[in-house]
């Protein structure tokens, strides 16, 4: 549905009309980004309650403060936030998967997939290591990409408090993803933990 | 360069989008919540947008549910001044405040096309055209009423455009006074079900219908309700177990129309029926007045 319909403005939310277009426009993106957190079944639910919040809190919306799409993940974010445990037992699922060595050489893997496939663990144990606040800033960043301003709309923080989450939560990510190079694109040296060390023949 | 924000956004990106489920209970949730802020279901007072194909389709809705009461009122050859009594309005009120159906009403030979389907539950409406080839040609999708109005919007399958849909209704005024009203002057009364209760009554005082006896229908032996009084000729056939509408046949401008109608459970399946999906790249077009 994105792309499907006229781009829901900024100008509020409050007319019937423009909450459809709201709800065509942002539905499908907020889903992705509640289901990449928690799971797709729990998806459904948070991903419904969130345009039924926002329905009923339409009239608080106001352009002039954000945009929509800040105002939805701002709503998305504190529903994702009640289920804390779900999305932890998510990662450690992911967390526990051995790295994906078989990635399809077909034309969309990319390196860089490759190289994300391989380090998925990783990635789920480093996101598994955050705290909330530090998550919801990163997340809000790379899957809704959003904008720092926007993040400080959706969370109600000030920017320079993104700014420093984010970069807290960047340093704990690179951390846990252990000797990989990104200037090089590839790990510096041979991992020490066997079931992690995979990933460099791969990279 | 890449960094780990990049290698993050790759992490579960083969994440699947919302299922037509996950649509479908997304806006189920939204038209609950639209009715949290209502005092009451209404019907539908007037169209001020869209194209006006719902009206006869929603009139031979109504027809059917006036058979309904007299069917529950009337065996068939009683006399039609024993329908009106307080009573027995309350009784019907409550048989059809039990059904919580999908309602399925497929009209044949409809002029101007060959086949429409009409799906509706709880207000939610879902009005397609299929050509003689059996292609749909154009869907209409309608949310419950909320806020004064009901929204919707039409998908011309045949163009590749859509355009969005608007129906004003009055606000809930308390019981519908008791008054002599063919269905075809209000058939919109019938979408939704605050609408039932208004041509219940509206029913009890004209007496539109005659129980004529039985006929096979449908493969069931339905009561047959004619028309005596709106002009449309319509003859209906009532399923004497449920006093549910089996089908209908009326005239509309000059053509006859066979309606037949399914009342089916609210399943995931049924109710994916109601959802309609405006296809990527369909343009946007002011609505037909």
């Amino acid at each position: 549905m994105e792309g499907e319909s006229q781009p829901a403005g900024d100008s509020g939310v409050a007319g019937p009309e423009d909450f459809e277009s709201a709800f065509r426009q942002h539905f499908s993106p907020v889903y992705r980004f509640i289901a990449r957190r928690v799971g797709p079944a729990l998806a459904e639910d948070l991903a419904a309650e969130t345009f039924a919040t926002a329905y009923r809190r339409r009239t608080s919306f106001n352009p002039r403060q954000g945009s929509l799409r800040a105002w939805l993940y701002g709503i998305a974010v504190n529903l994702v936030r009640n289920h804390w445990r779900a999305e932890q037992h998510l990662l450690a699922l992911d967390a526990q998967l051995a790295p994906q060595t078989a990635v399809p050489d077909d034309s969309d893997a990319t390196e860089e997939r490759v190289i994300a496939a391989v380090l998925g663990p990783r990635l789920a144990t480093a996101l598994g290591q955050l705290n909330q606040e530090q998550r919801e800033v990163l997340l809000l960043h790379a899957w809704a990409d959003l904008s720092h301003d926007e993040i400080g709309v959706a969370l109600g923080i000030a920017l320079g408090t993104v700014r420093s989450r984010l970069s807290r939560a960047r340093a704990t990510l690179r951390q846990h993803l252990g000797g990989f190079d990104f200037d090089l694109w590839e790990f510096e040296e041979p991992q020490a933990d066997p079931a992690q060390g995979q990933g460099r023949d791969n990279a | 360069m890449p960094d780990e924000v990049d290698l993050l956004r790759l992490f579960r990106e083969d994440t699947p989008g919302p299922s037509t489920d996950a649509w479908l209970r997304a806006q189920a949730a939204i038209a609950a919540a639209r009715t949290e802020e209502l005092p009451g279901r209404v019907p539908w007072r007037r169209r001020v947008r869209g194209r006006r194909r719902l009206f006869p389709i929603a009139a031979g809705l109504a027809a059917a549910t006036l058979a309904i009461v007299l069917a529950l009122l009337l065996p068939a050859g009683s006399p039609q001044d024993q329908i009106q009594t307080t009573a027995f309005v309350t009784h019907v009120e409550k048989v059809l405040a039990s059904q919580d159906n999908l309602i399925e009403y497929a009209s044949t030979d409809y002029p101007g096309h060959d086949t429409t389907v009409m799906r509706e539950y709880r207000g939610m409406a879902r009005i397609s055209t299929y050509d003689s080839a059996g292609r749909l040609v154009e869907d209409q999708s309608v949310s419950p009423p909320g806020n004064g109005e009901s929204r919707g919007f039409a998908v011309n399958y045949t163009n590749g455009t859509w355009s969005p849909m608007t129906l004003e209704w009055a606000g809930r005024q308390g019981p519908t006074p008791l008054r002599c009203t063919a269905p075809a002057e209000d058939p919109r009364s019938i979408i939704g079900s605050g609408g039932w209760s208004a041509v219940i009554r509206a029913a009890l005082n004209c007496g539109v219908y005659r129980a004529d006896g039985y006929q096979e229908a449908d493969g069931i032996r339905a009561i047959r309700l004619t028309d005596t009084y709106t002009g449309t000729n319509t003859t209906l056939w009532i399923d004497p177990a449920t006093y549910l509408p089996v089908r209908a046949v009326f005239t509309d401008r000059g053509q006859r129309v066979q309606a037949d109608f399914r009342w089916l459970s609210p399943t995931s399946a049924s109710l994916a029926q109601l959802y309609v999906a405006i296809p990527a790249g369909f343009r946007e077009v002011k609505p037909v007045s």
